[in-house]
């Protein structure tokens, strides 16, 4: 910036990515679905952040929200119910150079791969998990998921649903190693894309709660708050979601939330009434598994040779 | 009762209840899901239990536990789900208890698609997990069998304290066809469960279910218990169908969907001269392997059809025993075989060998050019 160095033009990246270079088949979501928003957001973000597209994989188990690797021209999995977090912790492990996003939703993180969900918080690889929240199993057509609201009438709860629903969050922040924990809303461009960067930004797991709209089966459970932002409470603070101006008038509700306070983001998690949006809980010093599966994968076979051959010369007699 | 117009997986959970299950466990999938749907708006109405767990693991081991207590208890899932379950599966074929599972078949391997198939065949009556042991496996070909089946499986389930597995596909469980429901059991009286049911040690002593036996004499004595129930079913529960056998030069065998697709080939065959019977395998383990074999020996050749890459087949062959020669045609993925192009195989077939009436396939060759 003070001055121009003699070799600047070599700072120059050879590829500039545009928004097509990211965009994979038309996304055949039902119109109005909340996932269209989260795509384009991470379409952006790819874009903003010239993330090349073949150093770029996104992992989904299966639901809805789970063809959005379809819709991405990056490397793609799209796989099995439930198992999108060990099939990305697989990929991280020993790909350390990918820049992994999941794609999961209610049904497949937070029922049938619950079990998956709490180790890899604990493993806490350096990945953007993305949990498309629309608190119903849209692909098979309406039935309870864990986070359908009680009371909610389902084809497999025709009564409503009779349990209190799974708060995700607070489930986060209570697994060993956690280490990002966020909520955005898809009908919040702004919001989503800010959290959704610094998730990305974030060195380890990092866990977002989408709440997402389901036009066709849940959609009047996120259209009140849609309505009237007075319904969510805006997290602030300087190492939390950067509040644009647009946001900070849209927002009445606001509260100062130091991310790295785990017993307060517990509070807010369990918090309904405004519901808080933003970085609950960051901890950059958690161990990421990564670290551990991919020593020595970059020194050569003569190294590791000579790394063998000094641990067996201390016991030269 | 009178028919009335069902839809196969409601017939199916209606089945289910009328034949005194007390208690149903799964989770969605399609092309099954209307089964638990069904469950799930009838059984709080009638005081049982429906349960949506939060994956088919837990389905299956939920069965486990409410069969382990007497409870009449079944799940359901499609072929993703069944993999799922398979570990659960093993576990309750050794610790025998009675447990009813319904396969409404899909494309596969892996996720596949939700087209109906037969290609959990292998699956079904081979591999259903680890260990020495088989299911009963029946296979509905009309929304009617499904509905009889089911119940039947039920009964056959607690004769023998087994698993039985009802296999249909996605065809069976979406179509709509005029069939009649069974009358309406009545639950087991909790005082009615069998000896060994895990029902409370008052003035007893206490059962205990398990399939874990240390020690390789232990172990082996239950496998030779398990095995002379298994030979006990095969002698006394094999069941199919025949179709015009009586005076047949070629033998079609097929099962399922399929199955019925094959008993208009046998009608169209015959129209134009082929004299062609079919054999449809009810239980398809165990497999009408003895019925098989003397038709075989009857026949010119025996020719079979099956919504996979020829599964059932392999036991065809063993039935045959070399007797005449086996054909085979089958489509993958979900595409069901239509007469249209099943008949010109078997003709092929039955030039090949000979067979009388089966033409020169001039015919044929002008149809393909049209």
């Amino acid at each position: 910036m003070f001055g121009l160095k003699t070799d600047w033009a070599m700072d120059v990246s050879p590829r500039y990515f545009t928004l097509e270079d990211y965009e994979g088949g038309v996304a055949r979501w039902c119109p109005g679905c909340g996932d269209h928003a989260v795509l384009s957001a991470v379409h952006r973000i790819l874009r903003d952040q010239q993330l090349p597209p073949e150093k770029v994989v996104a992992v989904s188990g299966i639901g809805c929200s789970s063809r959005f690797p379809h819709y991405l021209s990056t490397f793609g999995f799209h796989g099995l119910h439930g198992r999108a977090l060990p099939v990305a912790e697989g990929i991280k492990a020993r790909r350390p150079d990918l820049d992994v996003w999941v794609a999961t939703g209610d049904g497949d993180c937070v029922s049938i791969g619950a079990g998956h969900w709490v180790h890899a918080i604990r493993y806490n690889m350096d990945m953007v998990v993305m949990l498309f929240d629309n608190n119903v199993y849209g692909l098979t057509k309406k039935q309870t998921s864990p986070t359908s609201p009680k009371g909610l009438k389902t084809n497999t709860h025709p009564r409503g649903a009779w349990l209190p629903p799974v708060n995700p969050l607070q489930a986060t922040l209570g697994f060993t190693n956690v280490s990002f924990v966020a909520r955005t809303v898809d009908w919040n461009p702004l919001h989503l894309y800010a959290t959704l960067v610094e998730a990305h930004k974030h060195k380890g797991l990092s866990f977002v709660q989408i709440l997402q709209r389901c036009p066709q089966y849940t959609g009047f459970i996120y259209e009140e708050l849609q309505n009237d932002p007075d319904g969510l409470l805006l997290l602030t603070h300087e190492n939390g979601v950067p509040v644009d101006p647009a946001l900070d008038r849209m927002y009445k509700n606001k509260l100062e939330h130091d991310p790295s306070d785990i017993h307060r983001a517990r509070e807010l998690a369990d918090q309904h009434s405004p519901i808080p949006i933003g970085i609950f809980y960051r901890n950059e010093d958690r161990p990421r598994y990564e670290e551990f599966s991919t020593q020595g994968m970059d020194m050569t076979v003569e190294e590791k040779l000579a790394g063998l051959e000094a641990e067996l010369d201390k016991f030269a007699i | 009762m009178a028919a009335e117009l069902l839809e196969g997986n409601a017939a199916i959970a209606e089945a289910a209840i009328r034949a005194g299950c007390e208690a149903f466990y799964g989770y969605p999938i399609t092309p099954q899901t209307e089964v638990l749907e069904h469950f799930s708006k009838r059984m709080p109405e009638l005081g049982r239990v429906f349960l949506q767990a939060e994956s088919e693991v837990a389905s299956i081991n939920m069965v486990y536990g409410a069969a382990s207590a007497g409870a009449r208890v079944m799940s359901s899932s499609s072929s993703p789900g069944i993999s799922l379950m398979q570990e659960g599966l093993s576990y309750i074929a050794c610790s025998e208890v009675p447990a009813v599972l319904v396969n409404i078949m899909r494309g596969g391997p892996g996720l596949g698609n939700v087209q109906p198939s037969q290609a959990d065949y292998f699956q079904a009556t081979k591999m259903a997990g680890h260990g020495d042991y088989h299911m009963i496996v029946l296979a509905p070909s009309t929304v009617q069998e499904a509905i009889d089946h089911v119940v039947l499986a039920f009964d056959l389930a607690e004769k023998y304290r087994t698993i039985a597995m009802v296999v249909a596909d996605g065809a069976i469980g979406q179509m709509m066809e005029p069939a009649e429901l069974p009358p309406m059991r009545p639950v087991r009286r909790f005082e009615d469960r069998p000896e060994w049911a895990l029902t409370g040690a008052k003035g007893r002593d206490p059962n205990v279910i398990t399939s874990l036996y240390l020690g390789a004499e232990n172990l082996e004595a239950v496998n030779i218990r398990l095995q002379e129930k298994l030979a006990r079913i095969k002698a006394e529960e094999v069941r199919w169908k025949e179709y015009d056998t009586d005076d047949a030069d070629l033998l079609l065998v097929a099962f399922g969907t399929v199955g019925r697709v094959c008993q208009t080939v046998v009608r169209e065959a015959r129209a134009k001269g082929l004299k062609v019977g079919l054999l449809r395998p009810i239980t398809l383990w165990p497999y009408p392997e003895a019925r098989l074999h003397e038709l075989a020996g009857r026949v010119k050749g025996v020719f079979t059809v099956e919504m996979n890459a020829g599964q059932m087949l392999e036991d065809v062959r063993l039935a045959v025993e070399g007797q005449c020669p086996v054909g085979f045609y089958g489509r993958m993925g979900g595409v069901i075989p239509l007469p249209d192009e099943i008949l010109p195989k078997l003709e092929e077939f039955a030039r090949e060998l000979g067979v009388e009436g089966a033409g020169d396939g001039a015919a044929h060759a002008e149809d393909a050019d049209a």
